[in-house]
């Protein structure tokens, strides 16, 4: 490339020499500050008054930032509890105290077998509307590539998906020679738990507790993303494990067939890919405040395997604040960088008190240096 | 692909192929025979005139050119990635792999075919030139060069060039001679001679039926590349005459002061020596590129690492979750994630993590580095300060990708004539019969007393020269310094171009009072006439007479002739003309002189001689030349002034001038009749016998001779150029002066230019001075063989540079031999610690008290054991007498016949204190080595001298080698630079062809765009049209491109690894699925986009100090030659950044992004695209705001691009966000909608670049403050400077 550039660079000299030479103008190049690099430029110099200056002032604009912020962190209210092994320990039985991985799975893929349980929880902070429930996955891949392909984003559109959709969408993509819409592992796998509250309070109408499901996806995703003329074709509908797939394995919700996708918000939401194998997804709102002393019971239908891959499953009530949710990383992060900002600003104030350097003090150039130090070095030698 | 490379080779063959021969009818072809006139073209097979310098035809573009881009080992990488891309497993979408790919090669490809077209317009404009083509019939007819083929009769007009390599038939000039112009071949501006075979003569064109009836057979060597010879017979009229190189008008000459010549075309298109000889020249690549190379295989090697990490991971997971992972279907028909095939899972795997990190290695790079290095040379072509407004000519850059070796250069090697002189020359002194005339001071004289080391008896006042009679000069010197007051040397009214000389004892025809006026007449006249220079202009006016001659010197000579009365006005094959003018008052007599033979002046030779008859009959053979070769050559018997011409050509050497001796011989009738014979024999052999033969013949006549007297030419110092080397050596680079001149000549110039300075002690090894003599007396006495002369003379040298090596190494010699050397040792030792003893309480002096005394023992050892006891002439004059004229004869000397004592070295001690006072701690002692052509000769034929050779240049500031030929010239670049390795650089500079072996073994070569010619410039990677133009282009244009080159190429590599560390860590959280959290677009945008402009601006614009400042301070080049801003710790200071950014920018986002809780008051927890975005952002950020730390010098233009490419990022993902759901998938609306509502994502921004930020800043502020590096204290300085001033 370098010598391409050389091959440039004399075929322009050339041509430029014999245009001179033919209008006899002298080739004197023309002034420009630009071209003699002259441009009038800003060198900061890091002085250290300068330098403790900037720590400072830094340092003072963190900390307040940093309280604000871990002060929303820390009004938000969160309860959070993990029900996947409560769920299933009620089918211990004497023989088999300690439920196995192995047996858990085995329950959870029986048909047969009721799988609801109820949790109760008490709330012991005031928790102000509106409240969100999520629930969290743990240990779960959904960020795994042949999971994430696993899906056909023009058939979320409404277009036909196109081959190579169809081919990441395998095993789930066609029964019977038609394509399953949605199709792929993603919507395959739709967790299918589901969560009914009701409470001990007086203000809600037979103790049950509203869970409003909707609006809990990203606006345009519902509108523009996900289309309102697909329904979930009959094959997923009637989505009968025991034919479609080996009974081996269960998680996966039943579509609506009578909904278009652009209404499943549930599925909108879980198709949306998680970063990291931990996470949580919105599952509905309370729109109700609630008050300490409230009892809240979850009937939960405990239908999604996480036993299998040694996974969690955890239900989250959380309200929120301006910065969101409970994190108070935020906040600590300012208060961190700003409280270090002025503590290194001090010590440069202090050392610079102590042992200061002159400006422009030639000693220090590298010759100089380097001089002083051979006569150094050498006149211990000579004596 | 070996198809391809041949077609390739082939190709570039009928370009440039050089002196293979060339396939014709698919044989090579050793001879032609060429029916001359014959327009029957049927017959012959020779190539057309059809030229062409294309690299491609239409159909072969595309390969050819891509095959030329797919030279570099980067492409196939980055092909090889984009290939993986389009498998199905790839990471991303292949589309988003190959559009950079594709930009890069398209780019390419278009300057390819832009400069292939470009190339095509000049081949196509040559084609079709107009030639006047022989019909056959006795008529002229107009052609195009294109169509001319071998054999045929063209005319060529006065200026016009020739269309191919033609036979030279007849000229309108005289006696078939006509003068061709060289220029575009050897870069030679005189005129040479072409003379056609006198049978030829006659069909000048005039005569109609003689052209028509024209036929000859020309038989000739087959195309070749060599420019200076050819032979061939011609078969004409039943005759058969050999034709040579006086016969062949060559392609790219012109035809110059003749009226028109008729020529047979003997070679055409690309088989024309001019053609045949355009070999490209060697391609080099500087010492960044070199290492940048090996950085990119650290990074391939980091990148199979992890990508080979990621398979195993990968491949052991998959095994080991078996089917528990329900979710993935792992029971199913699936390659990608199958438990029971784990190895293919793993070998995925790592192919995903290859084009995953792929970023590890920078396409980008390639692109952005020759972006900036065409603007940096378009910044040294435009530099005004680099303008040589004398010959109208900028800098020129031929070879950009060497830019910043201009920043790192150890050591220089000058051509002396041309490049620190400026090759002008002047007369200035002459000696006749040993008499020495001439006045005035000579650059090298003023030089010395400026620098207060006058140079001793001069030769500019003749009083007390021996050999002059005293009794009548006294009187006429005093008659004469009356008349002239007013007149002198600085006053002078005959100077003229070529002419300073002032001595009004031979000016004005004064000369006949002269004793020995006989002698001086001989003299001139020998000077206007033994020379090969053209008179061009009228004979009527003296005046405006030039004279085009070999070398500057020559006609400085013919216009000293001139000056004095012998106007040589007209040359003719065979005579010489010549208008005597002696007094002002007679009429000017035409003197014919019959021109016999002229043997030429060769390197090899070092003189060139003619034979002659005077007009009064006499025959004399007239030489001029070094006074090395023709003193050996002198008649024993009748030898001349030989004594005072040796004394007084020293002499002027010393004052710098270059020197020539003038001798003669009396030719005996019937010698030189024999002789003459053999010589036009040989002149006639064809073929490689010829020149040895001739050679030959030339030693025998060229013997006998009678010396004349002697002249003194100065070629004057360039404007500027002791500042310049004085200010190189500062900066810390080596000077090596190679030149052809004597030792005396280049130890002056040396001083002159300061090249030596005071305080340096000068290394002598010669075997030309009075001890190497010894070595010949003594051979002579013994009769020594040959043989055992040379070991001699070897030993001698390797014993003076075990010498030197010792001296440069411990500060003195080993005592050997004679025991005055050991006293004055141990005097200096003693005087060494005394020194050190009284200095140790004052630590900034003791540096300079060291070197006192060092410089003391050094020069007294050197003085002793080096040159063999030479005193100092004059105590007062210290030691510096004592370094000037190490090799002056006895009887200079001066009268202090002890040399410097004890006492002496007390008093210098004394000033030494003094001075270190007050002063700066000076530099540690300097050594400068001189050696010669000879002892180099023996230097570089043994490895072991070499190496010693070596170790002596290392430890010696400058070295001046004398009486080099260009081919040692060549040699010894090429000894050092292979011999010091990588960690040296070296530069040559030079300006004319006898330096172009030396510009291309080199690092770098620059060429001076001077008198000489344009070959140097042609051959160097840059040209500059003055010596004190490197100042500027080293310290100022070559410290700034290696500091913006190092700093890219830093910069790249940490932005480019951030990228790969963050596809790494995504990857971790995914499973090592190799799926990576952000949208691949945002990827293949973060290096074309969001973070190239801003440090390709800092590459063309960045700055440390400014010139003013780095002239002021030329030590800061140093931080080049020692390779302080690029080099493996930074590497790896940048890679650790790199590694700590990319965790910050990763981590801090994800801490909010994880998924675990809400970022926003709806809230909404983060999927991984809103992850992607937000890490995007701050990975955008810092790298643009890194700049703001990392460098020192902004603009309005950097700050322009930095906040250009951040917003680039905003504006990107606001427009990517709004495109279809269809083009924009998951990223839809992703800004609008979910990042920017929120307020974490804008408080997250400041947070993760203050975090990423801070320790660098903390780092740089610890550095700054109590580690600061030099060009920072220069900037403080004179920052402090102009807060000063403001306030005052």
């Amino acid at each position: 490339m370098a010598t391409g550039g050389g091959d440039f660079l004399r075929k322009l000299q050339k041509e430029e020499e014999i245009q001179q030479r033919l209008s006899k103008e002298s080739r004197r190049p023309k002034y420009t500050k630009f071209s003699q690099q002259e441009l009038s430029a800003c060198k900061p110099l890091l002085t250290p008054m300068c330098i403790v200056f900037v720590y400072i002032a830094i340092g003072l604009a963190c900390i307040p930032v940093g309280i604000i912020t871990l002060q929303a962190s820390l009004s938000v209210v969160e309860l959070k509890f993990r029900y996947d092994t409560i769920c299933v320990m009620k089918y211990a039985t004497a023989t088999n105290p300690m439920l196995t991985d192995e047996a858990k799975s085995e329950f959870m893929q029986d048909y047969n077998k009721r799988k609801n349980c109820t949790i109760s929880i008490d709330v012991t902070k005031y928790m102000k509307q509106p409240i969100y429930i999520y629930y969290q996955l743990g240990n779960y891949f959904q960020n795994h590539r042949r999971y994430v392909k696993s899906m056909s984003e023009r058939q979320l559109q409404g277009l036909p998906p196109s081959k190579v959709d169809l081919n990441n969408c395998k095993p789930q993509d066609m029964v019977g020679g038609r394509v399953i819409v949605p199709c792929g592992m993603v919507a395959w796998s739709l967790f299918n738990d589901t969560f009914d509250i009701s409470t001990n309070a007086f203000y809600t109408e037979e103790g049950t507790l509203f869970v409003n499901k909707t609006a809990i996806s990203w606006k345009s995703d519902r509108e523009e993303r996900f289309n309102n003329t697909i329904f979930p074709s009959s094959n997923f509908v009637n989505n009968n494990r025991t034919t479609v797939v080996n009974a081996s394995q269960i998680g996966g919700s039943y579509l609506n067939n009578s909904q278009p996708l652009s209404m499943d918000e549930n599925l909108i939401v879980w198709m949306r890919i998680a970063a990291l194998p931990t996470f949580r997804k919105l599952y509905g709102r309370i729109e109700t405040d609630l008050h300490p002393g409230t009892t809240l019971t979850f009937n939960i239908n405990n239908f999604y395997n996480t036993y299998g891959f040694r996974g969690s499953k955890a239900l989250i009530l959380s309200t929120t604040s301006w910065i969101g949710g409970k994190n108070h990383f935020l906040g600590f992060s300012y208060l961190i960088v700003g409280g270090a900002c002025i503590l290194i600003g001090f010590i440069f104030l202090f050392m610079h008190c102590k042992n200061p350097r002159p400006l422009g003090d030639k000693s220090y150039l590298s010759w100089v240096k380097k001089s002083v130090a051979t006569a150094i070095s050498t006149s211990p030698t000579t004596m | 692909m070996a198809g391809i490379t041949k077609l390739w080779k082939r190709k570039k063959g009928s370009n440039s192929g050089a002196g293979n021969g060339t396939v014709v009818n698919g044989h090579d072809e050793d001879s032609r025979t060429i029916h001359c006139n014959r327009p029957d073209h049927g017959l012959f097979s020779y190539a057309g005139n059809k030229t062409s310098t294309r690299k491609y035809s239409w159909w072969s573009f595309v390969p050819l050119a891509l095959f030329v881009q797919y030279q570099r080992a980067a492409y196939w990488y980055f092909t090889a990635m984009a290939g993986l891309s389009l498998a199905p497993f790839a990471p991303y979408s292949a589309i988003s792999v190959w559009l950079p790919l594709i930009f890069v090669l398209v780019l390419g490809l278009l300057r390819e075919a832009w400069e292939d077209l470009r190339r095509a317009r000049g081949d196509r404009e040559l084609n079709n030139r107009p030639i006047e083509w022989h019909d056959g019939n006795g008529q002229f007819v107009e052609k195009r060069w294109r169509d001319l083929r071998v054999g045929d009769l063209v005319r060529v007009k006065d200026g016009d060039f020739f269309p191919s390599d033609l036979l030279l038939v007849s000229s309108t000039g005289p006696d078939g001679i006509c003068y061709v112009e060289t220029m575009n071949l050897d870069g030679e501006t005189n005129l040479k001679a072409r003379q056609a075979l006198e049978v030829t003569w006659g069909i000048d064109g005039k005569d109609e039926r003689k052209l028509k009836d024209f036929t000859a057979e020309l038989l000739c060597e087959g195309p070749n590349a060599s420019l200076y010879t050819f032979s061939g017979r011609l078969k004409y009229n039943n005759a058969e005459l050999p034709v040579g190189p006086p016969q062949l008008l060559l392609r790219d000459s012109s035809l110059q002061n003749t009226g028109s010549v008729l020529g047979v075309v003997v070679y055409t298109g690309h088989d024309t020596k001019s053609m045949q000889n355009s070999t490209p020249p060697p391609t080099k690549r500087s010492r960044v590129d070199k290492y940048l190379d090996k950085v990119i295989w650290l990074m391939f090697a980091l990148l199979l690492a992890m990508a080979t990490l990621t398979g195993v991971i990968i491949g052991i997971r998959t095994k080991q979750d078996g089917t528990d992972i329900w979710y993935m279907r792992p029971t199913e028909s699936n390659p990608y994630y199958n438990p029971q095939k784990a190895a293919i899972v793993g070998i995925v795997g790592f192919f995903n993590g290859l084009v995953l990190y792929g970023y590890l290695i920078p396409i980008a790079l390639y692109v952005s580095l020759e972006v900036v290095r065409v603007a940096q040379a378009l910044f040294m072509i435009n530099d005004i300060e680099m303008y040589d407004p004398a010959s109208d000519k900028r800098a020129r850059v031929k070879s950009p990708g060497l830019n910043e070796e201009l920043g790192q250069v150890d050591t220089i090697f000058s051509d002396k004539t041309g490049t620190l002189t400026s090759n002008q020359m002047d007369f200035f002194r002459c000696t006749i019969q040993g008499v020495s005339y001439g006045k005035g001071t000579t650059e090298v004289e003023r030089a010395a007393e400026k620098l207060g080391m006058p140079l001793g008896p001069s030769p500019r006042d003749p009083r007390p020269d021996s050999t002059r009679p005293t009794s009548r000069t006294q009187s006429v010197d005093n008659a004469i310094e009356v008349d002239t007051e007013s007149l002198g040397p600085e006053n002078n009214p005959y100077k003229e171009k070529g002419f300073n000389f002032y001595d009004e004892r031979l000016l004005a025809g004064k000369w006949v009072q002269e004793k020995s006026a006989e002698s001086i007449r001989f003299f001139f006249e020998i000077l206007a006439l033994c020379h090969t220079a053209i008179p061009e202009g009228t004979p009527e006016e003296p005046s405006l007479m030039r004279y085009r001659a070999e070398s500057p010197d020559e006609a400085a000579l013919v216009v000293a002739a001139k000056q004095f009365g012998f106007y040589f006005y007209k040359r003719t094959p065979t005579t010489l003309h010549v208008r005597e003018s002696l007094r002002p008052g007679d009429p000017p007599r035409d003197q014919v002189y019959q021109l016999l033979d002229v043997l030429e002046f060769s390197s090899l030779r070092k003189r060139m001689s003619i034979t002659v008859r005077f007009p009064d009959g006499r025959l004399l053979l007239l030489s001029k030349g070094a006074d090395s070769v023709i003193l050996q050559r002198v008649d024993r018997k009748r030898s001349g002034p030989v004594a005072e011409t040796t004394r007084h050509l020293k002499l002027y050497g010393e004052v710098g001038l270059r020197t020539l001796v003038v001798a003669y011989k009396v030719l005996d009738e019937e010698e030189y009749k024999s002789w003459a014979k053999r010589y036009a024999d040989a002149r006639s052999i064809i073929g490689k016998e010829r020149e040895s033969r001739t050679e030959e013949l030339a030693e025998e006549i060229e013997q006998g001779l009678t010396v004349v007297g002697g002249t003194g030419v100065e070629d004057k110092l360039q404007a500027g150029v002791p500042e310049a080397v004085d200010r190189l050596a500062r900066a810390g680079i080596n000077i090596w002066v190679l030149t052809g001149d004597k030792v005396e000549t280049a130890i002056n110039i040396g001083y002159a230019c300061s090249l030596l300075r005071q305080g340096m002690d000068n290394l002598i090894v010669s075997l030309e001075g009075s001890e190497a003599r010894a070595i010949e007396e003594r051979a002579d006495r013994e009769g020594w063989s040959r043989d055992k002369i040379q070991e001699g003379q070897k030993n001698f040298v390797s014993r003076k540079l075990d010498d030197a090596l010792q001296l440069v190494l411990n500060g003195h010699v080993n005592p050997r031999g004679t025991s005055t050397s050991e006293r004055k040792i141990s005097v200096s030792e003693s005087l060494q610690s005394a020194l050190s003893r009284s200095m140790s309480t004052k630590s900034s002096g003791a540096n300079l008290s060291r070197n006192a005394s060092k410089n003391a023992a050094g020069t007294l050892t050197r003085n002793l054991s080096v040159t063999n006891g030479r005193h100092s002439r004059n105590p007062s004059e210290g030691k510096i007498g004592v370094e000037m004229l190490p090799l002056v004869d006895g009887q200079k000397v001066g009268s202090n016949g002890e040399g410097l004592d004890q006492r002496e070295w007390a008093i210098s001690k004394e000033s030494a204190l003094t001075q270190s006072r007050k002063g700066p701690p000076a530099e540690p002692t300097e050594y400068a080595l001189v050696i010669d052509g000879q002892s180099l000769a023996y230097i570089l034929a043994e490895t072991v001298l070499q190496e010693r050779f070596l170790e002596v240049c290392i430890n010696c500031n400058s070295v001046l080698c004398c009486r080099v030929s260009p081919r040692q010239k060549a040699q010894v670049t090429t000894l050092v630079r292979k011999g010091l390795g990588l960690h040296r650089l070296c530069l040559a500079i030079g300006d004319g062809a006898n330096d172009v072996g030396m510009i291309q073994a080199a690092n770098v070569g620059v060429g001076i765009l001077g008198v000489e010619g344009a070959q140097a410039a042609m051959a160097g990677d840059f040209a500059i049209g003055q010596f004190r133009f490197l100042e500027r282009l080293l310290l100022v244009h070559g410290r700034w491109c290696y500091r913006r080159i190092s700093l890219m190429i830093l910069y790249f590599f940490y932005k480019v690894c951030m990228m790969g560390w963050i596809a790494f860590y995504s990857n971790i959280f995914a499973y090592f699925s190799g799926n990576p959290l952000y949208n691949d677009w945002y990827a293949s945008f973060y290096n074309t986009v969001f973070t190239s402009v801003p440090i390709v601006v800092i590459g063309i614009l960045d700055q440390d100090v400014t010139p003013a400042e780095a002239f002021r301070y030329p030590q800061l080049y140093q931080s080049g030659q020692r390779g302080e801003l690029f080099n493996f710790k930074l590497i790896l200071w940048w890679l650790a950044i790199s590694l700590y950014h990319s965790a910050v920018i990763f981590f801090f986002p994800l801490a909010i992004y994880s998924g675990l809780s809400a970022f926003r008051p709806g809230g909404q927890v983060a999927a991984a695209q809103d992850f992607g975005a937000a890490m995007f952002t701050v990975l955008v950020l810092v790298p643009n705001l890194q700049i703001y730390l990392a460098f020192h010098y902004f603009t309005w233009i950097h700050h322009l691009f930095i906040w250009l490419s951040i917003l680039s990022w905003y504006l990107f993902i606001i427009v990517y966000g709004a495109l279809p759901t269809s083009w924009s998938t998951i990223a839809y609306k992703e800004f609008i909608e979910v990042l920017a509502p929120s307020a974490s994502y804008w408080l997250l921004q400041p947070l993760v670049v203050m975090a990423a930020l801070l320790p660098d800043l903390v780092f740089r502020s610890i550095k700054s403050v109590y580690r600061p590096s030099d060009y920072q204290i220069v900037i403080e300085q004179s920052k402090s400077k102009r807060d000063s001033q403001h306030q005052v």
